[in-house]
């Protein structure tokens, strides 16, 4: 009888061992992979971060300084100046869009439109006031691209349904999808809204649905604060309603590649012709960058450390447990030896064993881990304070390889170290301590 | 011609001199041997050294003329001889048809039979067997294989009285039917009484009777 059904024997009829054992290999594999999956998953978010929210730069009208207002006029409330500096237009906004290292551009206006719902229904606040006769106002972000609006970016918000409003849109809106659900609303669905400010009713069609405003207005007194209630309208239509006939923006939001090379690249974006002597004032951020990046970093760190204290945990269960159980088999060694079995074939049935288990728990451990591992990055994403609030966690077949791998290698001197305590020993000496 | 031959073993341990005082002696096919002596006396460190489980301080052990020094030790074990424990060494997790398999390809079933196991005793765990039953298995291993000596350390010492006679009986009958040589440490007089070649050995010392 060779030395491989001698292990598939002990494997199965030492049934405790063997259930023991992979429960351990599945365990520690399995926490191994979702370790470096997460970690991955953090890598990528952060990478993903960078390309989107490297770092931003703020071009805004200088409206703070006198120079750039006319003479005053007296009118009932006192002077008033009207501003006579540049505007952002169009042609600004397609020079900096070429600069090298931008990578996207955006407007916002939060709550820059307030709209009474027309033909549907509010989530009714404790309070509820009707200024306009068409019943509560509610705030809309005026944005030119919501896919690059902050809560979209962080997690906060996600895109159910629909796309999002990008630069070119005019009258499109997007809504929560607990006030789609309310008013059986979908995307291509027209919504009627009233402002106070422009005293004219619009319709806006629905572009996309999103989620993630559940649980945000549990303080919120009128229907204006509730967060299902508020939702996203273009830029383009803004202006229409306002019945301005070319595009003059009072800031934008210019995205960037890299928060190192922010500095450069606002130099270089003063010294476009098409901005060079305009009155605009600039100012970079990178906070939104650190403020999910940084979360981020940790995690990562996080999971790193993670990896390291599993694989050293990991082989020194695994060392113990061998170590405790080949040592059980010091007859069994001696027998072996005195009927002739060598040395390494005794080894090789130890390490079959193992191999034997370590197989199957290498397949539980990525059920497992694709079990697992989403849950464990939402929950250690939750533990950070962030507004990060998800990852998308994939297994790479690199770091399957990479557990499988070290895995095994660990498992082999494991058991090349508990053979170690049995085959040192002369046949006779095993068999005479045992007698 | 003797197949089993040693000259001037000389063995120490734990501090325990001359355990082996340069003996010597040797072993023929189709005979028992018993080799008896008090406890201590160093019969199983004999049989452990003929057997290549240890190795002698000096002095050497020859098999059909070769050196199993020279030969290895493993080689020796594998090849030439074979064991019968006074606690059976059995594996444990192995059945008695899978033990009598890991000295043999032959077929284990006849001959674990002809030793009185019945087919479904040699299919169950070795360790469900009586004690009696695990030794014919030990010796059922012991026969299956082709070795031509089989060396057996006190075979009948956990058995009843009935059980031993039956299991001397196997034992000679291996050595005059099958031709081997069969060397068996003993403290009991009725086994080697049915012995061919009676060793003693005490105090180091081995001196040889023949039986009549």
């Amino acid at each position: 009888m060779n030395f491989f059904r001698r292990a598939v024997r002990y494997c199965w009829r030492q049934k405790i061992r063997t259930i023991i054992l992979l429960l351990v290999f599945t365990l520690l594999a399995s926490a191994a992979l979702t370790a470096l999956s997460v970690g991955h998953a953090t890598a990528e978010g952060t990478t993903e971060v960078k390309k989107t929210v490297g770092a931003s730069i703020r071009v805004e009208i200088d409206s703070g300084n006198r120079n750039n207002y006319g003479p005053g006029t007296e009118n009932a409330n006192g002077m008033s100046y009207q501003y006579n500096g540049d505007y952002i237009t169009q042609d600004v906004i397609d020079a900096i869009a070429k600069v090298k290292g931008v990578v996207s551009y955006s407007a916002e206006s939060e709550g820059g439109y307030y709209g009474a719902a027309v033909n549907f229904d509010y989530f009714p606040g404790i309070f509820n006031v009707n200024v306009s006769g068409y019943g509560q106002l509610v705030p809309y972000t005026v944005t030119m691209n919501t896919g690059l609006n902050i809560k979209f970016l962080n997690g906060t918000y996600t895109l159910e349904e629909g796309r999002h409003i990008t630069p070119e849109d005019s009258f499109a809106a997007l809504i929560s999808k607990e006030l789609a659900e309310k008013n059986h609303l979908s995307v291509g669905d027209t919504i009627t809204l009233y402002s106070l400010d422009t005293q004219r009713e619009d319709n806006f069609e629905i572009v996309g649905i999103f989620s993630g405003t559940g649980g945000m207005s549990k303080d919120a007194m009128m229907a204006d604060g509730i967060a299902a209630n508020q939702g996203y309208i273009d830029m383009n239509s803004y202006q229409k309603m306002w019945n301005e006939t070319a595009l003059e923006l009072g800031s934008l939001d210019v995205y960037v590649d890299s928060a190192e090379n922010v500095q450069n690249i606002l130099e270089t974006i003063q010294n476009l012709p098409e901005i060079k002597d305009k009155t605009f004032t600039y100012s970079t951020d990178t906070e939104n960058f650190e403020l999910i990046s940084n979360p981020l970093s940790s995690i990562q760190a996080m999971m790193d450390t993670a990896v390291i204290v599993i694989a050293a945990t990991g082989a020194a269960i695994i060392v113990l447990l061998l170590v405790l159980w080949t040592r059980g088999r010091k007859k069994e060694a001696g027998i072996l030896m005195a009927v002739g079995r060598g040395k390494l074939e005794i080894v090789l049935q130890f390490l079959t064993e193992n191999i034997l288990i370590w197989i199957p728990a290498a397949a539980a451990s990525l059920g497992l881990t694709a079990l697992l591992a989403g849950k464990a990055s939402a929950y250690l994403v939750s533990q950070t304070a962030s507004d990060i609030t998800g990852l998308s966690v994939t297994i790479h077949s690199a770091d399957i390889a990479a557990v499988y791998g070290i895995g095994a290698l660990i498992l082999i001197l494991a058991v090349l170290a508990a053979s170690v305590t049995v085959i040192r020993l002369k046949p006779k000496a095993i068999l005479t301590q045992m007698d | 011609m003797s197949i089993l031959e040693f000259s001037n073993l000389k063995y120490s341990y734990d501090g325990k001199q001359g355990v082996l005082k340069g003996i010597s002696g040797q072993m023929e096919l189709g005979k028992m041997y018993a080799i008896l002596g008090p406890s201590g006396c160093g019969k199983t460190t004999l049989l452990s050294l003929l057997g290549g489980l240890d190795s002698p301080e000096s002095g050497q052990i020859l098999f059909a003329g070769k050196d199993i020094a020279q030969t290895g030790l493993a080689d020796h074990r594998r090849n030439h001889v074979s064991f019968i424990f006074q606690s059976y060494n059995l594996i444990d997790y192995l059945t008695p048809v899978e033990n009598v398999a890991l000295t043999s390809k032959l077929p284990p079933l006849p001959i674990l039979e002809r030793l009185g196991l019945t087919k479904e005793e040699s299919k169950r765990n070795v360790m469900k067997l009586s004690g009696g039953q695990q030794q014919r298995v030990a010796i059922a291993r012991a026969l299956a294989s082709e070795a031509p000596v089989i060396l057996a350390d006190e075979p009948t010492g956990n058995l009843d009285e009935d059980t031993a006679q039956d299991i001397t009986g196997i034992l000679k009958e291996s050595a005059r039917q099958m031709g081997k040589c069969v060397v068996v440490v003993t403290h009991s007089n009725e086994l080697a009484k049915r012995a061919d070649v009676v060793f003693r050995l005490k105090k180091g010392e081995l001196s040889m009777e023949e039986s009549k």
